[in-house]
């Protein structure tokens, strides 16, 4: 079966204008200016198939998002190509847009003085959808996504995870076979991002969309994707599932308490402290040693706390010791 | 073609029910148009009062005047801003991932605000100066009306031009304020071209920055249809001009988001 996204050898650069200095070369600039290149995405392959839900991440400037520009048509390659269900998106962006589905996390995609059900009224008129079968998908989504009286609010009224949700929604509208999410939860608060992860794979799953997201979020990709590729500096260093990422680099939790008490000693095999200041103790826990709720019910004996919080290790360190792995 | 018109129509009739919705948005707009008309027509009546000038018009002619040529600055859909927000942030580049063009998006969007607006602002615009002067225009309505139709869709055109200019300067306040002064001293928003020195009523008739203004305020006082009939030609072929002009520099605008992400 032919991947539904295909990304073979694929590059992009951008001319960089170089900034003048001092008055003189300011005055020759002008008329001569001089260009670095930068390259951004350096020789890339991969496929995504039918259903598959893959993480694409990397640190910032790693070349995520361009690649995702690059496969929605928003951004023409240097070399190499593109192909999304067979097609163009640079020559045949009409066609393909309307396979595609986007939420890009720091940008609205909505009409912004109007209620989100305005907008979804428009998108569907922008995607051509007969009536009948829009009011059913609208609704459909909306129960789901719990939009509620939301839909009838100007989206400018709506908090940072309702607009959200709404995003999401324009996105799944016409039910696209493919969904790129860039940055969906950010900003967000933990419950907010749990029900989006929860509603994005299940929407996914229902309707058999393939989705490729770039997080900077760990709960983000194991709790949404099945495979995780991995760039940095425009290169993939790891195209693998979720369960051997996991299982090689994400050994770590980190246990955040607030407390005023002095950090006790803990002895527990593992377990080290990451970060002391006087209302906050940071440990992080190598899970493969002490189950991460041994470690916080030790910790909780010990420490009189008011807020306690178990997260991942942020993806910037899991991609510095997946670096550090691969130069090793 | 048919389902493209359509979706056009569609967003169209969405931006018009949008701006016959937004209460504030027009009652703010009819009244600086009332506010402005009468206090420039108070002006020109002490003026002609004087009488130590004769103009080639009478104080109904120039109310009338001042009454259309308000009526196109208030009644325009302020579409650069909503460009501008999308060029400045680089969201413009996020809608090209929706089988629409972003051009032919702003352009329905637009034209519907637009039309909402001339549907309040051309009958109380008219009934406004009919009142206030108690007489009826000179020039047929019929005519003028139909320029008014063209300058908007001029002015309109102008907007998306300099909205776009941002993508370069990374600034659209500034080219849109020049080419507002522009047209509007070009023009002769206040004081009729015909009063200008000869240089500036030249400069007026060969830019369509002074046809704009000027011809659709002049259609109400000229009873001469057949010198409509041609001035609508060329108010046409501007439109024309424009339009093409604006379709390159979008082309430019794609070629230059395609190639650094917006």
């Amino acid at each position: 079966m032919p991947p539904t996204l295909s990304v073979q050898n694929l590059s992009k650069s951008f001319k960089i204008r170089k900034p003048a200095a001092g008055l003189r070369d300011l005055w020759h600039r002008l008329w001569k200016p001089e260009y670095r290149t930068v390259d951004a995405v350096r020789d890339i392959s991969f496929d995504l198939h039918a259903g598959e839900r893959v993480a694409f991440i990397g640190p910032n400037g790693a070349g995520k998002s361009t690649t995702i520009k690059m496969a929605a048509g928003i951004l023409y390659p240097s070399a190499g190509r593109v192909s999304v269900l067979g097609l163009d998106p640079q020559t045949q962006r009409r066609q393909v847009t309307r396979a595609l589905g986007a939420v890009f996390g720091q940008r609205s995609q909505l009409w912004y003085h109007l209620p989100a059900g305005d907008s979804f009224d428009l998108l569907a008129k922008i995607y051509d959808m007969p009536d009948a079968l829009y009011r059913t998908r609208r609704d459909y989504l909306a129960q789901s996504f719990e939009l509620g009286d939301i839909l009838s609010r100007p989206v400018r009224q709506l908090s940072l995870g309702q607009r959200m949700r709404c995003e999401i929604v324009a996105s799944l509208l016409h039910k696209p076979q493919v969904l790129f999410l860039d940055e969906p939860t950010i900003g967000l608060d933990v419950d907010a991002k749990a029900k989006i992860r929860d509603l994005v794979r299940r929407t996914a799953d229902e309707d058999g969309t393939t989705v490729l997201l770039t997080s900077h979020d760990t709960g983000d990709i194991e709790q949404v994707c099945d495979r995780v590729i991995v760039i940095d500096n425009g290169q993939i260093i790891l195209d693998e599932s979720i369960g051997g990422l996991r299982q090689r680099y994400i050994k770590t939790k980190r246990v955040t308490v607030h407390t005023t008490d002095a950090p006790p000693e803990l002895g527990l095999p593992g377990v080290a402290w990451l970060e002391q200041s006087p209302h906050r103790l940071v440990a992080e826990i190598d899970t493969s040693i002490t189950p991460a709720g041994t470690a916080v019910a030790a910790l909780l004996q010990r420490v009189s706390c008011t807020d306690v919080s178990v997260e991942d290790p942020p993806m910037d360190d899991i991609v510095r010791r997946i670096y550090a792995e691969r130069r090793a | 073609m048919g389902a493209t018109l359509r979706l056009y129509a569609a967003l169209a009739g969405f931006s018009f029910r949008n701006h016959l919705g937004s209460w504030r948005y027009i009652m703010s707009r009819l009244g600086a148009y009332i506010f402005f008309t009468i206090i420039i027509g108070e002006f020109w009546r002490a003026i002609i009062a004087q009488g130590t000038r004769h103009f080639p018009f009478g104080i109904d002619d120039i109310i009338w005047y001042c009454g259309v040529g308000q009526l196109i600055v208030f009644a325009s859909p302020r579409i650069f801003m909503r460009i501008e927000d999308d060029v400045l942030s680089g969201n413009i580049a996020y809608h090209l991932t929706r089988p629409v063009d972003y051009l032919e998006l702003r352009l329905a969007e637009g034209v519907g605000g637009l039309a909402a607006n001339l549907l309040l602002f051309m009958p109380l615009g008219f009934a406004l100066c009919y009142f206030y002067t108690g007489a009826m225009p000179r020039g047929s309505i019929g005519y003028t009306a139909l320029f008014i139709i063209f300058a908007s869709l001029l002015h309109m055109m102008f907007q998306i031009l300099a909205g776009f200019s941002g993508v370069w300067i990374h600034e659209v306040q500034m080219p849109y304020r020049i080419y507002q002064k522009f047209m509007l001293m070009l023009g002769g928003l206040e004081v009729p071209v015909s009063v200008y020195p000869a240089v500036m009523q030249y400069l007026a008739w060969a830019t369509p920055l002074g046809l704009l203004l000027m011809l659709p305020c002049t259609a109400i006082f000229t009873p001469d249809t057949g010198q409509q009939a041609r001035e609508a030609i060329l108010m046409f072929g501007w439109v024309g001009v424009i339009f093409a002009l604006m379709l390159m520099l979008y082309g430019r605008v794609r070629k230059y988001i395609s190639l650094n992400g917006g």
